[in-house]
This record gives structure tokens, C-alpha cells and sequence, in this order.
């Protein structure tokens, strides 16, 4: 890979964690606050964590292993915060029932 | 009976947490064990201590896509072949000197360490020995010009950021150019990549591609003044703005104005040689010819840290910076230099005809 | 207040005044990257560097260790067993500690023989002090455990956090037995010291932090235990799980196989995981009491450890952990960046938390608030943040001129390093490094008045 390749890469996968952070944050704090401009933040967050993806897939001169665990992550990373978030709110309503 | 998830108890997940890290450590163990074979002095991956011994080098792998050490014939070390007891003693001594005088702390070994100083895996192939301190040092081989520098390297600095003196001694000196002899023999994944490698000039072909190495076709245009100076500003910066300065006005007392009129105060051992070569006159830089120019640009100045870039460059690159400082940084002389010029440059220089030489003195 | 809880003040003074260490080492190093021959030849590069390396590691441990004889005797209802052993224990590794640096700084090196190992300087990275003292922080770490689990045994009772804690406290201490040995072969000697330094900052530290933390936030917010050890199991087998075989992502070029290419990876790009759960976890905690609680301090720097674990560890982390690209950064400003980042993000933040919420109940305050606990946070987190995206320009343009294209020889570092780039990008880290040092003052001085004054209670709102 060239050094531009290099420089490119590196910050295409720096926003990937970035916006995954993004999406998992906005959620929770949207289901929490019960507030729709917030999740749907979060789902933006995550509608640009893909787009982020294409272009590692697209643009980069990773292997293509690394591109398929890239892609994937990506694919199954849209259902962790809501499973996060509904294990969380079960946990809390356990504890209320019985402490 | 189905063991059912419930999700509100610890129980369940505290047993994914403990049967996980006793997996992971499993692996690991196994993992470790493979490793320390390839290791160990004399496995797959890193050579015997006697590797000092022997001529090393570091070759394009284009099944690897990556370079790898390659040890050749027999090449003394200090005019002798140590057994394997001596080459084992001096690999422990030059360790017990690296971590006494804390080098971890400025330089990295393959990578590892502090960022101040330059990274020293490939040290022993660093083209800089030869053409830069070996003449600054005045000595004959590599490894005694490493020893002198490792003694006194406030004597011989290169840079804005120097190395202290660490109170090494000869015998020390010697541990440690052995340490990064024969740690330039280990097989680290292609790292540091492009390595450069000692020029053996005239000798043998280049072991890996170097920054602009001139083809099989050398250049036979003539370029136009505005085409060299385009391309001679970018290769100055990169390659001489270091010292020089991105506007050529240099660094007072060490590294000279390359624009003619400025004026340089720094040691008579800097000054003589710029003098002999016509580019410094009643306290300033003056504007010397094409010819020695070229021959400085090429062969640098020995006995001075101007290194020689001719290994590195090709025709066109040199013909371009010199046509660039020339005519740019202040300077308007108007003078066109040629790839075909420094090619006939490089052709007509001997040793003994050079000014400044040693061979002369 | 528990004999214990009285040690824990004093360790997290001791704490503080190593982070001032490690800050004007800092500065010096910062300074030298800009004016080289500053304090030249007296104090070179790499003895600033130890100060600031090694100040890192006693102020964070120190910390640790504070944190643990805090929460003990509330988790365990009894006081600490061996507590005046643990008095000495202090005072020991205080002036051990102070002795250390002193050889450091007016001794500096010594001849390449085993009296300098043994009392001058060991030169590996993040251990260099000399065996005598490595022999010391055993003792103190071997008390420590010893009045953990005593503690425990005495009161004949466990909880799933101690539990973790103390199975943690194993590794813990025999990873340090790296710090003794002088092994020849770098390869095999870097083998070794990744085992210490990866497995304690990204594995036993990451689980004793995740304790830490666990207490802090069952007392700052209320959160059920339940929760806290159910979060704190997940993240435990998440962080492990990620962090043993991610060791590998330290192997790429030290001259171990190339499988380590591929494992450690492909681990290590799955770490920021348990660190995203952590930041998930402590939204939803704050979130609940609406970002109000009686110690807004304790508070805000635990969401200061969360994001920056998370931002530091995870997103800075995974820019350079693939092999492809960590063969250009290897080694560079930009592994600085994440350092300071990780460091800061992981541990110092969730150090400073706990030192908040132990002050509350020390004294006194009902609530406990002031003026300057916002005016260092702020101070604090802008100078670390300048620092990490000034290194971030500078390790780029190094990666970029040193290793991409310039081969790194001694030609291309000079070359790369003088280039407007890197140069401006530290310059850049030297100011924030001084805003860094202010608000380390500002922290001080906080502090040490914090809470000495009637605050009146704000009307909380129910969750």
C-alpha cells in the first residue's frame, strides 16, 4: 500500500469505531431521554458507519479477509446497541421486582 | 433439563467470563511455545550470535511481498571471525550496555522504545556509516566508525538533536556494533520496510530498489529550466531541507545558506572545504560552479555531515535540485543542469582528483 | 473512617504528587523535541522520558492501590486485616520511590554490569528501576494482596467484584517478575516484556479498573450490584477475551512468526468492544439520575474515563492496530498519541474519580462542589486532547516520510522529522502540554480545598 493508502485507510477505520461509538451513545441516551430526534441520530450514526465500510470495501487495498471481517462487523454491529439496551432496561426491571 | 438463561444472574455470565479467558490462555500457551522456538538464537526467525560473522543484508521477497535479512558470505567483523562463545559474550555485553545506558529510552528496536532518536533494527545497514561518518570519523571500516561514534558521538552529530555522551567505552563500543550486527539478521515481517542498503558501489547491483533509481534507460532529454526547477523544489525539500531549510537560509553555525550572499560563521573544518570548493568567500556563502556543485550534491563533503546523495538519486533528480538551488532560494545564475551532465559527472570523479580527499593529504 | 480508608488518602496523595512528576518530566521531554539542547547534557532525552514513563506507572498504581483500601472495608464490613503492615508497607515504597528517581536523575547510568542492574538503572521501558526496588514493589504488591484476601477470609465473606479483584491480583503480580531478568535476545526479551506491559495495561489492569469502577459507581449513583457485577463479568470476558490473544498485535515485528499478522489483528480489532460497553453502561447510569448526582466531580471524571477509554483505547487503537498500516506507524509519534490517549482515557481519569468521591465522604460535604473542579477538568481534558491531535499530525507525517516513503534510515528520520508537519505538531504538544500542566495545578489545588465548605444540596429529581 502507498503512503496516501496508508494515511487513508487509517482514518476510515478510526470513523468506523468512532460512528459505532456514535450509534451505541445516541441510542441509549434516546431511549433513555425517550427522545426520536436522538435515536434517530443514532441511526444516522450507523447509516454512516456503513457508508464508511463501502469505502474500506470500495477504496482501500486491504486484503480481502480483512475487508470481509470489516463488512460483517458492520452488519452485525446494527443489532448491538438495541440488544445491549433491552438486556439493560430487563436487568433494571429484575431488580426492581426483586433486589 | 434444559439449563434456561436467566438473565438477571451473574452466575452465567461470571462462567462465559472464566471459560473465555481459560480458552484465550490455552491458545496462548500453545502459541507461545511455537514462538519461543522460532525465537530463540539459531531458530527460523532469528539468526545465530556467529551471524556476525558473515556479510548481512536485507532483499526484496516477491513471494513475501516484504524485504527479509539475507546473510551471505563471510565478512569479518573488526578484521576477525569470533567462535561461538565470543559472538555469545558480545550479543550479552552489548545487551547489558543497551539497557545500563537506557537506549530503549531514545531509540526503538524494532519499534520498540522512545521516538527521539532513529530506529535501530536496521542500524548496521544504514547507508549513513559509510557515507557519512565513516569520512566524518575518519576511519576505514564501518564497524570502527560505529566504535568512534559510540565513544564520542558529541564529536560527530548530524542533526539539530544530538546524542549525549554515555561514557562508552572501546570494549562496550565493540559489544554493540556486534548487538546490531546481528540483530539486523532477524527476520521481523518486512519491518522496517524499503530499508536502504549499503551501496557497494560499482560492485554488486543494489539489493533493493532504492528512491529514484535510475532505470535501464538513463535520461537523454534535455529538460527545460521551469520542468527541473519544478521538479528540483520537491526533491530539495525532501532531501535537503532537513538541514538546508525549506527556505535555504540554513542553520547558523552548522548547516550553510544555500542562497549566495548570506553570511556563515562555523568551524574552520566546514569553512576550509567550502572555501576550497568556491562556495564561501570573506565570511559568506558565494555561488561556486556547476561542476562543484554537482560534485558536492553527488559525493558530499567529507570530513563535514554533508553526506553524498548520489546513491541515492538518480541523474535527474540531482540535475533538477541543482538547477532548483540555482536558480531559486535567492539565487538567479540563470544555469541549466542535465541528467547527461551528472551522469559525466559521476563518470570523470576519482577519488584522487576530488579536492578535500583524503587520499590527497 | 476505617484505619484502611485513612492509608487509601494517603496513597492517593502520593498519587497526586507522582502525577506531578510525570507532568514536569513531561515538559522537559516535550521541551526537547522543540529545543534540543535544552537542560543538555545535564538531564538528556531518555532520563525525562523514565521520569515521565515511570511517574505514569507509580501514580496509576498508587492510585489503584488507594482506590482498592477505600471501597475494602465497606465491601467487606470489617477493617483491613494487616492494616499498620500496609502503613509501613507505604512509607517504604515512598522513599523507595524518591531514592529511584533521585539515582535517575544525578546518577543516571552506570557501566555495563550487574551493580548498575542492581542499583542504578535496568534501561527496559516502563522498569527501569533498578532490581533493589523491583524487589520493593513486590514486597508492597505481595502485602497488598495478602491484606485483600485476609480481609476477606476474616470477614468470611465474598463478593462476585472481590472475587474478580482477587484472581485478579495473581497475574498482577507475577507479570511483574519481568522487570528482574537482563535476557540477551531482544526478541526474546521483547516476548516477555509484552507479556507484562500489554497484559497489565490491556488485561489485569483493564479487570482492576473495571473493580474500581464497579464500587464507585454502586456508591455515586446507586447502581444496583446486581447490574454492576453482571456488567462487570461481561466486560471481564470481553476484555480477556479480546486482550490475551491481542497481546499478538504487539508481535507483528519483533521477529516472532507470521501468524502473529493475522491472530493478533484480528483480536485486537475486536477490543473496542468491552470499552463501547463500558461508555454504553455509563451513559445509562448517568443518564438515569439525569447527569445530577451530590458529587458532580466524581461524576463528570467518570464519564471522562468511559469516552476516553473508549476513544483512546478503542478508536485511536484500532487507526493503527491492522498490520498493513501498523508497519508505518510502528514505533512513531502517532503510537505516542494513542498512548497518551489510552492512558489517560483507561486509568488516570477513573483515578481522579475515585480520589473525588473519597474526599466527599472525607470531608464531610453532603454535596460536594466547587469552582475549580470545572476550571481543571476543563483545563485537564483540552491540554490532553491538543496533546493526543497534535502527535496524531506529527505521528501521521512520521509514518508517512520516515517509514512509508523514506525507508527509515537515519536519513529519512532527519528528513521526516524536519518536515513542517511533524515540527508544527509539536510545538503544537508543547502548548497543550503546558495547558495540560495548569489544570494539573488548578487539580491540586482543588484537590485540597474541595469540600471544606458548606455547599447547600441541590433538589434532586427522581430518576
Amino acid at each position: 500500500m502507498s503512503a496516501e493508502q496508508m494515511l487513508e485507510t487509517s482514518i476510515l477505520l478510526g470513523l468506523f469505531v468512532l460512528l459505532a461509538g456514535g450509534y451505541g451513545v445516541l441510542y441509549g441516551l434516546g431511549q433513555l431521554r425517550r427522545r426520536r430526534d436522538l435515536v434517530m441520530a443514532s441511526f444516522a450514526s450507523y447509516g454512516l458507519q456503513c457508508m464508511v465500510a463501502a469505502a474500506v470495501l470500495l477504496f482501500t487495498p486491504l486484503l480481502g479477509w480483512w475487508k470481509a471481517f470489516i463488512g460483517l462487523s458492520c452488519a452485525l454491529y446494527c443489532l448491538l446497541p438495541p440488544i445491549t439496551w433491552r438486556y439493560l432496561t430487563l436487568l433494571h426491571r429484575l431488580e426492581e421486582h426483586e433486589p | 433439563m434444559a439449563q434456561t438463561f436467566d438473565a438477571g444472574d451473574p452466575a452465567f455470565w461470571r462462567a462465559g467470563a472464566i471459560s473465555t479467558t481459560i480458552v484465550m490462555l490455552i491458545v496462548l500457551v500453545f502459541l507461545t511455545i511455537d514462538s519461543l522456538e522460532a525465537i530463540r538464537a539459531g531458530g527460523s526467525h532469528v539468526p545465530a550470535y556467529t551471524v556476525i560473522n558473515q556479510d548481512i543484508g536485507y532483499v526484496y521477497n516477491l513471494q513475501l511481498g516484504y524485504n527479509v535479512p539475507s546473510i551471505g558470505k563471510d565478512q569479518p567483523l573488526f578484521g576477525r571471525k569470533y567462535t561461538e562463545e565470543e559472538a555469545h559474550a558480545l550479543i550479552a555485553k552489548g545487551k547489558l550496555v543497551i539497557q545500563s545506558r537506557a537506549c530503549m529510552d531514545c531509540h526503538t528496536f524494532f519499534g520498540n522504545g522512545a521516538y527521539y532518536g532513529p530506529d535501530l533494527t536496521k542500524a548496521w545497514l544504514d547507508p549513513a556509516w559509510d557515507e557519512l561518518w565513516t569520512p566524518m570519523t575518519g576511519q576505514k571500516t564501518r564497524e570502527d566508525a560505529i566504535v568512534e561514534f559510540l565513544m564520542h558521538p558529541e564529536r560527530y552529530p548530524t542533526w539539530s538533536r544530538e546524542m549525549p555522551n554515555l561514557g562508552i567505552s572501546r570494549e562496550e563500543a565493540i559489544a554493540l556494533v556486534a548487538y546490531l550486527k546481528w540483530m539486523s539478521a532477524v527476520d521481523a515481517n518486512g519491518f522496517p520496510a524499503n530499508f536502504g542498503t549499503i551501496q557497494t558501489r560499482g560492485r554488486l547491483p543494489p539489493a533493493v530498489p532504492r528512491l529514484g533509481a535510475e532505470a535501464s534507460a538513463p535520461e537523454t532529454r534535455t529538460l527545460t529550466q521551469a520542468d527541473l526547477v519544478a521538479v528540483g523544489e520537491k526533491a530539495y525539500v525532501t532531501h535537503c531541507g532537513a538541514c538546508h531549510q525549506a527556505n535555504g537560509l540554513g542553520v547558523p553555525g552548522t548547516f550553510p545558506p544555500i542562497t549566495a550572499g548570506q553570511p556563515f560563521s562555523a568551524p574552520e573544518s566546514l569553512l576550509k572545504p567550502l572555501a576550497e570548493r568556491g562556495f564561501f568567500k570573506d565570511g559568506k556563502i558565494v555561488q561556486g560552479s556547476v561542476k562543484q556543485h554537482v560534485d558536492i550534491v553527488l559525493n558530499g563533503i567529507p570530513g563535514t555531515p554533508m553526506p553524498g546523495f548520489g546513491a541515492q538519486l538518480d541523474d535527474t533528480t540531482v540535475a533538477a535540485i541543482v538547477t532548483f538551488q540555482r536558480n531559486g532560494l535567492g539565487n538567479h545564475t540563470g544555469d541549466v543542469v542535465q541528467a547527461a551532465d551528472v551522469r559525466a559527472a559521476r563518470a570523470g570523479r576519482t577519488a584522487s582528483n576530488a579536492p578535500g580527499s583524503t587520499t590527497g593529504r | 473512617m476505617y484505619q484502611s480508608q485513612r492509608l487509601a488518602l494517603k496513597y492517593f496523595t502520593a498519587a497526586i504528587v507522582v502525577f506531578g512528576v510525570m507532568v514536569i518530566g513531561g515538559l522537559i521531554a516535550a521541551t526537547d523535541f522543540v529545543q534540543p539542547r535544552f537542560l543538555y547534557p545535564e538531564l538528556p532525552f531518555n532520563i525525562a522520558k523514565i521520569l515521565h514513563i515511570d511517574g505514569l506507572i507509580v501514580w496509576l498504581l498508587t492510585g489503584f492501590i488507594g482506590a482498592v483500601y477505600w471501597f475494602l472495608p465497606g465491601e467487606l464490613g470489617r477493617e483491613t486485616e494487616g492494616v499498620r503492615l500496609a502503613e509501613i508497607m507505604f512509607w517504604i515504597l515512598c522513599a523507595a520511590v524518591a531514592v529511584v528517581f533521585a539515582v535517575f536523575v544525578l546518577v543516571q547510568y552506570g557501566g555495563s554490569d550487574q551493580f548498575a542492574m542492581w542499583f542504578i538503572n535496568q534501561g527496559r521501558k516502563y522498569v527501569e528501576a533498578p532490581r533493589w526496588a523491583a524487589i520493593g514493589i513486590v514486597l508492597v504488591m505481595l502485602v497488598f494482596a495478602y491484606n485483600v484476601v485476609f480481609t476477606a477470609i476474616r470477614a468470611r465473606r465474598m463478593t462476585g467484584i472481590l472475587a474478580v479483584m482477587m484472581i485478579d491480583l495473581v497475574p498482577l503480580v507475577v507479570l511483574y517478575l519481568d522487570a528482574f531478568p537482563v535476557i540477551e535476545n531482544m526478541s526474546v526479551d521483547l516476548y516477555w516484556w509484552w507479556w507484562l506491559v500489554h497484559m497489565w495495561v490491556e488485561a489485569t489492569w483493564e479487570v482492576l479498573i473495571g473493580c474500581i469502577v464497579a464500587l464507585a459507581l454502586m456508591q455515586l449513583l446507586n447502581t444496583p450490584r446486581r447490574i454492576v457485577e453482571i456488567w462487570l463479568y461481561i466486560e471481564v470476558g470481553l476484555v480477556l477475551g479480546t486482550g490475551i490473544l491481542g497481546l499478538g498485535h504487539h508481535y507483528f515485528w519483533i521477529g516472532t512468526p507470521q501468524y502473529w499478522l493475522g491472530i493478533g489483528g484480528l483480536f485486537s480489532a475486536f477490543e473496542p468492544l468491552p470499552l463501547l460497553g463500558m461508555v454504553i453502561h455509563a451513559v445509562y447510569d448517568a443518564g438515569t439520575q439525569h447527569m445530577k448526582t451530590t458529587n458532580q466531580p466524581s461524576l463528570f471524571w467518570m464519564m471522562a474515563e468511559a469516552f476516553g477509554n473508549f476513544l483512546g483505547g478503542g478508536m485511536w487503537g484500532f487507526m493503527m492496530t491492522l498490520p498493513q498500516i501498523n508497519l508505518y506507524s510502528h514505533g512513531t509519534q502517532w503510537t505516542v498519541s494513542h498512548g497518551h490517549f489510552a492512558f489517560w482515557g483507561a486509568y488516570a481519569c477513573g483515578v481522579i474519580s475515585v480520589i473525588y468521591l473519597a474526599l466527599q465522604k472525607t470531608r464531610g460535604a453532603e454535596v460536594l462542589e466547587s469552582g475549580a473542579w470545572k476550571w481543571s477538568f476543563a483545563l485537564l481534558n483540552i491540554g490532553l486532547i491538543g496533546m493526543v491531535g497534535s502527535l496524531l499530525v506529527s505521528g501521521m507525517a512520521q509514518a508517512f516520510y520516515e517509514r512509508a516513503i523514506g525507508g527509515s534510515t537515519l536519513q529519512a528520520f532527519i528528513t521526516a522529522q524536519s518536515s513542517p508537519w511533524f515540527t508544527q505538531g509539536m510545538v503544537a504538544r508543547l502548548a497543550f502540554g503546558v495547558i495540560f500542566a495548569v489544570g494539573y495545578v488548578w487539580l491540586v489545588y482543588d484537590l485540597l480545598t474541595i469540600g471544606r465548605r458548606r455547599v447547600p444540596a441541590p433538589i434532586l429529581e427522581p430518576a
